[in-house]
């Protein structure tokens, strides 16, 4: 990190001695209009991706604490993404998205879009993030809400039942407070690891349509790899590190995790 | 502002210090300093005798490794053939290794700006000398193709495939069909997009997710509408290059054929480099596909009856009021090799092997049993044996006769925004920027670099 730091204050493509330069790399970041619409698709990009998997992880989560009829083999069927590396997973979506050759496109035309491109266009293609990082790592997530799910006591759903909660009652006054602290692990870790995600864009948009897809980790490893500006690259990096750094911070200490209360205090 | 220089070395025997001191045991300190030593010294690892040469995934690498059996024949020094997957960037693959100990001893290039920087660096072998000893090498090569890769007016890369202009390749069964010859000016090649559009036809395959590929427009309409000092600007990186009035007026253009569905609905997401867009065309899904040579070779070996009976080919058309001369070319020259200086014995070694394997006739001849049309002089009879000897002559006039030939403006331009450059183009044909705001970027980034 200190390296990186160091190098957020020269002018170096790699090759030739390091040079120097103070605040030039500083100055142009504050100044460059790509590097504030990278953060803005990367809040988007973010949010999307915990919107998305928090609902769904829950979800499945909570479904799979339960003792459901073949639960336990579809559970482990469901969970087969966590097996596979994120760049496979980038590549076997880009063939299946592709809208000459690949079955999306392919099951789009029998349903009405005769030129289905999810990935021609910029709203699309973020979307398309979103749903193959989604489709990778809601298992974790999922296995993180049915663990703490399994660890609620049977006897505050009974003492609900006696109540005349229903199912839809039982989860949001028993089930969801207990599952605070797991929010928070959760979101915590699907905010820093979206602001830090960087194979899965590299692989399935390359940044496009364009530069519709350049969230801030992919806009550092253009500008620092492809386009060998290591400095300015370099204070992209120390900008990423520090916001992640905050706003994981600020996760902790607004939700009260910081105390690290139990939500079976008192019981 | 330029304070201090500090050189990689001291770079990086700092941060070996600052991590030994942070590390703390012995063991990783050690072996941390010795890793960076290596790094730090360049020295490159002879490797017991052999050379690596690093080329792109190309139909042309079969060549390369026959050549490269000829030469290990009575070399002492071994070269080895390594390939870098068309899904890696050469680019930054060198870049990342020429000052470690996994350097290649030769490289694959695009001359100009993807090799400009190691020789500010004193990293290549300067292969004049060796050229100048050996006039009837070096007289062997085309010498618009041999003199693209000067830098400071000294050679350093030797042509390793064949010439590579960009033309427009054409299904001519569809211009057949359609009544209609292959457009020779702009207003035709409107009137074509015009056609196919209402039969239904993708007038033109663009595989515009590959961002280099829209380049090729920005390259031809400015080339046609001229003068050839606009391209000559960009080359010397004259601070007002992209202030010239003639780069605008080629966006506009760019932007007319978009606007005019030249490309089809599905653009954005065709891939170049996996294929699809030579699978369209092979099959019938586009009319024409805008693109170098090169590809030529690629369908000789996939699609080997569509391009032997169905492909034409034809110079990019005239633009109105255009100044250029409608003979100047763009696209790669060649692609190069060049030497990475190691030991003296290796050194000699790589460059005996591109003195004495590159223009050789058993290297043309497998160049052109692929479709290539290898950048050497004299070779119209064996060219008039290829397997489209019309199209493979027609090549080699091309380019002997063209009063210039553009090298591709991404590797032309400074790599430090040469990429940019690609990813902004593309960003035109996609309407996410405007012609002005194009320039205005490419203004503030040649700045920058």
């Amino acid at each position: 990190m200190g390296l990186v730091v160091f190098l957020s204050f020269t002018k170096w493509n790699g090759v030739s001695p390091i040079t120097l330069i103070g605040l030039g790399d500083w100055r142009r970041l504050v100044a460059d209009p790509q590097i504030l619409s990278s953060l803005w698709i990367s809040v988007q990009y973010t949010v999307g991706t915990w919107v998305v998997q928090t609902a769904l992880a829950m979800t499945i989560g909570v479904w799979a604490a339960g003792r459901q009829r073949f639960r336990a083999v579809l559970s482990s069927i469901f969970f087969l993404p966590l097996l596979f590396s994120s760049a496979a997973i980038a590549v076997v979506w880009v063939v299946l998205l592709d809208p000459n050759f690949g079955i999306v496109g392919w099951l789009g035309s029998k349903v009405g879009f005769s030129a289905f491109d999810p990935l021609g266009s910029p709203h699309g293609a973020l979307l398309m993030v979103v749903l193959v990082t989604a489709w990778q790592f809601v298992p974790f997530h999922t296995l993180l809400y049915q663990g703490a799910t399994r660890g609620i006591p049977k006897v505050l759903y009974d003492m609900a039942a006696l109540d005349g909660c229903n199912g839809l009652k039982k989860f949001l006054h028993v089930t969801l407070p207990h599952l605070r602290n797991t929010i928070v692990t959760s979101s915590v870790i699907i905010i820093v690891g979206s602001l830090t995600a960087f194979e899965t864009v590299l692989i399935l948009t390359n940044g496009g349509p364009g530069t519709a897809t350049y969230t801030l980790p992919f806009d550092m490893y253009t500008i620092g790899f492809t386009n060998t500006q290591l400095g300015y690259g370099s204070a992209i990096a120390v900008v990423l590190v520090v916001v992640a750094t905050a706003i994981s911070l600020i996760l902790v200490r607004v939700t009260g995790y910081a105390r690290m209360r139990s939500t079976l205090e008192g019981m | 502002m330029e304070l201090v220089s500090v050189s990689r070395r001291q770079f990086l025997t700092g941060a070996a210090g600052a991590a030994v001191l942070l590390g703390g045991s012995r063991g990783f300190g050690g072996a941390l300093r010795g890793g960076l030593a290596r790094l730090g010294t360049g020295e490159a690892a002879a490797q017991g005798g052999t050379a690596d040469v690093w080329v792109v995934t190309e139909a042309e690498n079969p060549a390369i490794q026959t050549a490269i059996n000829t030469f290990n024949k009575h070399s002492s020094v071994k070269l080895q053939l390594v390939i870098v997957p068309a899904t890696t960037s050469m680019n930054t693959k060198v870049r990342i290794a020429i000052k470690t100990s996994k350097r290649p001893n030769m490289f694959f290039n695009w001359a100009g700006g993807s090799i400009a920087p190691y020789v500010h660096d004193d990293l290549l072998v300067n292969l004049t000398p060796y050229l100048d000893a050996k006039p009837s090498v070096k007289n062997s090569f085309l010498p618009s193709v041999l003199g693209a890769a000067k830098i400071n007016n000294q050679f350093y890369g030797i042509p390793v495939k064949g010439v590579q202009p960009v033309v427009f390749f054409y299904n001519k069964a569809m211009f057949k069909e359609n009544k209609l010859s292959f457009p020779k000016t702009w207003d035709e090649l409107l009137h074509a997009v015009k056609v196919f559009n209402s039969k239904g036809i993708t007038p033109i395959l663009l595989p515009g997710a590959t961002n280099w590929t829209t380049l090729m427009y920005l390259e031809y309409i400015s080339a046609r509408l001229g003068p050839y000092s606009v391209f000559e600007d960009l080359l010397t990186n004259n601070p007002k290059a992209w202030e010239n009035p003639v780069i605008l007026k080629t966006l506009q253009y760019c932007v007319d054929l978009v606007n005019a569905d030249a490309f089809g609905s599905t653009f954005k997401t065709l891939n170049y480099s996996d294929g699809v867009a030579d699978a369209l065309f092979a099959k019938g899904k586009g009319a024409m596909m805008l693109m170098g040579t090169w590809d030529y070779g690629t369908q000789v070996t996939s699609y080997k009856s569509f391009a032997l009976n169905d492909i034409g080919w034809a110079p990019f058309p005239t633009m109105p009021d255009g100044k250029g001369n409608p003979a100047a070319l763009a696209g790669n020259p060649s692609n190069w090799l060049s030497v990475v200086k190691t030991t003296p014995e290796v050194d000699k070694a790589c460059v005996d092997f591109l003195m004495t394997q590159m223009n050789s006739a058993a290297f043309v001849h497998n160049l052109i049993a692929v479709g290539d049309v290898p950048a050497v002089e004299g070779i119209e009879n064996e060219l008039k044996k290829a397997p489209n000897s019309e199209f493979a002559l027609g090549t080699y006039n091309l380019v002997k006769d063209a009063p210039s030939f553009e090298l591709s403006w991404d590797q032309a331009v400074s790599q430090s925004y040469g990429p940019q450059l690609d990813t902004a183009i593309q960003q035109v044909f996609f309407k996410q920027i405007s012609p002005q705001q194009f320039v205005d970027k490419m203004m503030t980034d040649a700045k920058e670099a």
